[in-house]
């Protein structure tokens, strides 16, 4: 599934033969733009490493104050969708300062941070909240002072959790489509997404394209290469694990505590400012509820549609790869990453090609949007379970058939159940998330079908602020729900298990 | 009747032989232990028997029912054995009771299915924690419920994988002892896999140890501990030290003096082993020194040089290292005066023994590992018993 945007390029781009590919690609504006979108995804990848590792490190090992509260309020920007953000600063900007407007490069790259940061935050407070105490113990014993510890013992133990979360903030960024163009930056995906409105230049579409899906294939094995050393961390002794001491910062901590505000009032306020304002604004519109009653509708039967289909793949190909780790399963789930920063148009333009080629009969059909969501989400969702696996081991299957339980039943009795509550958090918060599937829905969806987001869609492209805030308001809380159960559910706030 | 028969099992890793030509008989209602370092090859046994591992080679019986061949393998859940798995691996979704009650046919309200999980709470002193949840439950309470978990749909042959071993030192003992009474109450076949001497000797009717996936011996805990055959077996099984002599005329020369040799032994040059329990200070013995000793309240370890017989160490157990026969005792790392003629304390001393000098370590039992096995059992009588290996 996660093939078929690959192999479309691939077609099309032979169709098209090199020799126009190639000229396509080395022109001046595509110079630009490739600087335009690398600078952006580095900017958007130190910033919200810096802010994702530095709020994780405030929540889990110091005492600052309502640090439990902060801990779930600071995975909540997640739930807010690019394009839902950028909506909400330039509407909220246009109230200062109704003359200019809020764009460009460093106004992406603010949003951007401020809300794909939790990608880092969220795997960096699980690491660090099941660390043991004692590496950090004994490098303090070994004359390290806290800051040293920090940096040698706590930080490279993180390591993997905050390289695999800029990965996905590199490619979310990559990919990322509805914040750049209300913000109107030029990036490849805004490009391809305009080669194939304006003019339907598909030549010139899939040429970025391609050149896109050669990036995020650069940064997946830039990510591999410099992780490859750190697979190998040893994980001693299973029992007595302590918890770590949070550290005292003394009055430091009311700065702390400043600065985490801060960081919740800007992500979380701007957002919850503006839609609350233009709710005000537009409940008065006439006509306004029925027509949300029929976006609700839409966006759920077909979100319900994809995300079943979705789960149904995830689930034995994230078992492959959490408990076979072989080469193949390695490729897989690196395939599947690449697929996740293709931006949706390609997703939703190789699989009308499919469905008119392919099968003609689920063209023009829910199915095929089904299928679009499928390969939207499937990356997440895949890692969802991969992530979920490792809490129903093995051994746990083996017992169950020891006592009598086919292979089968085992996984329907132990398996599923012990890890679906992982999946259902991290892929609904993936699933609401990733619902930037606007452009793909607006060329799959069955005809006269409305969704929520093609709604908001449409309302924003004319600045229709008051009309497009209800859907989403909406948006949002459909995706604050299941944010909210993964990070009050990773455990690192809630009760702790003993061991 | 033998409940589980092992023959000829050979299984291969890419790159690794973990088990060769293994043979192992677990006869019924007794405690097999599998005992061997860490990558002997003990836990893949242990899994080709379960079912979850498929042999390359031989012949597995559980209960009269072949269960595994060249070429046919029984899937687990229908070969009838249970596993104790390391460190429990509970559901963690699922409450004690549901747990228990995972391998037992009949719905959650069925009341005779309840009236079995309630029966193997008790069975395993855990009696009215059913509606627990595993988190909420100690390392030792968690392998309890897994015993439980294991034995309430009746299997043929229980296995157990390194249970105690996550567990700290007083509550291994516990559950040690409180796993074989329940395994033997309930006329229980089990094999206990492990690589701790002392839980095999101690838990097992049967030890078989294994390195490098091949079975070195097999016998019971005594036979293995006073007549291993090889040097190897003799210091994994317990401390060891070895006095290289000869044999002639009956007797075996050494520096701890000549000692009889009772059946026929062939003469020649011959390594024995000492145990540190077979070796008596006495002051009429042979001269040694006390290199170290190493106090463990029960009992002290003493290393001791011995002054013939190019300084060969051996060790010696004080059976009562905090009052000995004269009241004055000996104290690790307290010195003290007194010492004579036979013993030389070695400077700075840590030591004070009784005020008899230790003038000799005699030997009672003296086993001869070189392809012919001497061994002498009865305490100060230097008796020896001859076993061609």
């Amino acid at each position: 599934m996660s093939l078929i945007p690959g192999v479309y390029l691939i077609i099309r781009a032979g169709e098209a033969g090199w020799d126009r590919i190639l000229a396509e690609v080395f022109t001046a504006r595509v110079g630009a733009m490739t600087w335009r979108s690398i600078a952006l995804m580095v900017v958007v990848w130190l910033f919200s490493t810096l802010l994702g590792v530095s709020a994780a490190l405030l929540v889990t090992r110091t005492n600052v104050p309502g640090r439990r509260a902060f801990g779930i309020l600071l995975a909540l920007p997640l739930a807010v969708p690019s394009y839902v953000a950028a909506y909400t600063w330039v509407a909220v900007a246009d109230l200062w300062n109704p003359t200019g407007r809020f764009d460009g490069f460093w106004a992406a790259a603010i949003v951007l941070s401020l809300y794909s940061y939790p990608y880092v935050y969220l795997p960096v407070v699980g690491t660090l909240a099941g660390q043991d105490a004692a590496p950090a113990e004994i490098a303090r014993a070994l004359g390290h002072r806290e800051f040293s510890v920090l940096w040698r013992v706590v930080l490279p133990a993180a390591m993997p959790a905050i390289t695999s979360g800029g990965l996905l903030v590199a490619l979310y960024t990559l990919s990322d489509f509805g914040a750049v163009s209300i913000l109107r930056v030029d990036t490849f995906t805004r490009a391809v997404f305009t080669a194939f409105s304006v003019g339907f230049d598909r030549t010139g579409a899939i040429a970025l394209a391609a050149l896109l899906m050669v990036f995020a294939l650069l940064v997946v094995t830039a990510e591999s290469l410099a992780r490859g050393a750190e697979r190998r961390q040893a994980k001693v002794g299973g029992a007595g694990r302590r918890r770590v001491v949070p550290q005292d910062l003394g009055r430091g901590r009311w700065i702390a505590f400043a600065v985490l505000g801060g960081l919740v009032i800007t992500a979380l306020g701007v957002p919850l400012a503006a839609l609350v304002r233009w709710n005000l604004a537009g409940v008065s519109r006439p006509g306004g509820f029925g027509e949300v009653i029929s976006a609700i509708g839409g966006s759920l039967g077909a979100s319900l549609l994809g995300a079943g289909l979705t789960i149904l793949l995830a689930i034995p190909l994230g078992l492959y790869a959490a408990r076979v780790p072989s080469r193949l399963s390695r490729a897989l789930e690196r395939l599947v990453f690449v697929t996740h920063s293709l931006p949706g148009v390609m997703i939703g333009l190789s699989l009308v090609f499919f469905g008119i080629n392919v099968v003609h009969a689920l063209y023009q059909s829910i199915w095929l949007l089904g299928l679009a969501y499928v390969t939207l989400f499937l990356p997440l969702a895949v890692a969802a379970v991969t992530s979920a696996a490792a809490k129903a081991p093995l051994a746990l299957e083996e017992v169950a058939q020891s006592l009598g339980s086919t292979p089968l039943e085992a996984l329907r009795r132990v398996t599923l159940p012990v890890m679906l509550p992982g999946i259902g958090a991290g892929g609904g918060a993936g699933v609401a998330d990733r619902d930037e599937g606007a452009p793909a829905t607006l060329l799959l969806r069955p005809a006269g079908m409305e969704r929520l987001a093609t709604r908001l869609w449409t309302y924003t492209a004319v600045e229709a602020y008051a009309a497009a805030a209800p859907y989403a308001a909406i948006l949002v809380a459909l995706a604050a729900v299941p944010t909210w159960l993964l990070a009050s559910g990773s455990g690192a706030f809630g009760r702790e298990p003993q061991q | 009747m033998i409940t589980l028969i092992v023959r000829g099992v050979s299984k291969a890793f890419p790159g690794v032989k973990a088990l060769d030509h293994v043979d192992l008989d677990a006869p019924a209602g007794s405690l097999v232990a599998v005992l061997g370092p860490s990558g002997c090859g003990k836990t893949t046994l242990l899994r080709c028997i379960a079912g979850f591992e498929r042999a390359d080679a031989g012949r597995i019986t559980v209960a009269g029912r072949v269960v595994a061949l060249e070429g046919m393998h029984l899937p687990s859940h229908r070969r009838g054995v249970g596993v104790v798995p390391q460190e429990g691996a509970l559901f963690p979704h699922l409450s004690v009771a549901d747990n228990v009650g995972f391998g037992l046919p009949g719905g959650r309200r069925n009341s005779e299915r309840r009236a079995t999980v309630d029966r193997f709470l008790e069975l395993v002193g855990l009696g009215g924690l059913g509606e627990r949840m595993p988190h909420e439950l100690s390392g030792g309470q968690q392998q309890r419920v897994a015993l439980a978990r294991t034995l309430a749909p009746g299997p043929e042959l229980v296995l157990l994988d390194e249970p105690f071993s996550a567990l700290d030192a007083g509550l291994r003992t516990e559950l040690r002892r409180d796993v074989k009474d329940v395994l033997r109450d309930q006329g229980m076949t089990a094999v206990l896999v492990t690589h701790d001497q002392s839980e095999a000797l101690s838990m097992a009717d049967h030890v078989v140890v294994m390195r490098d996936g091949r079975v070195i011996q097999s016998g019971t805990p005594i036979e293995l501990y006073t007549h291993p055959n090889e040097e190897w077996v003799a210091t994994f099984l317990g401390d060891a030290s070895w006095l290289d002599g000869d044999v002639h005329g009956g007797r075996f020369d050494s520096a701890l003096g000549a000692l009889d040799v009772v059946a026929a032994t062939p003469s020649g040059s011959a390594r024995a082993l000492v145990r540190p329990e077979q070796v008596e200070l006495d002051a009429s013995g042979a001269a040694a020194e006390v290199v170290r000793a190493d106090f463990h309240g029960h009992d002290a370890l003493l290393t001791l040089r011995l002054a013939s017989g190019a300084g060969a160490l051996v060790q010696c157990r004080l059976a009562h290292p905090g009052g000995a026969a004269s009241g004055r005792g000996c104290r690790p790392g307290q010195c003290e005066g007194g010492s004579s003629a036979g013993l030389t304390r070695r400077r700075p001393s840590r030591l004070a023994l009784s005020s008899a000098p230790i003038r000799s370590a005699r030997a009672t039992s003296v086993h001869e590992c070189a392809g012919r096995t001497l061994s002498c059992t009865r305490s100060g009588r230097q008796s020896w018993q001859h076993r061609t290996v």
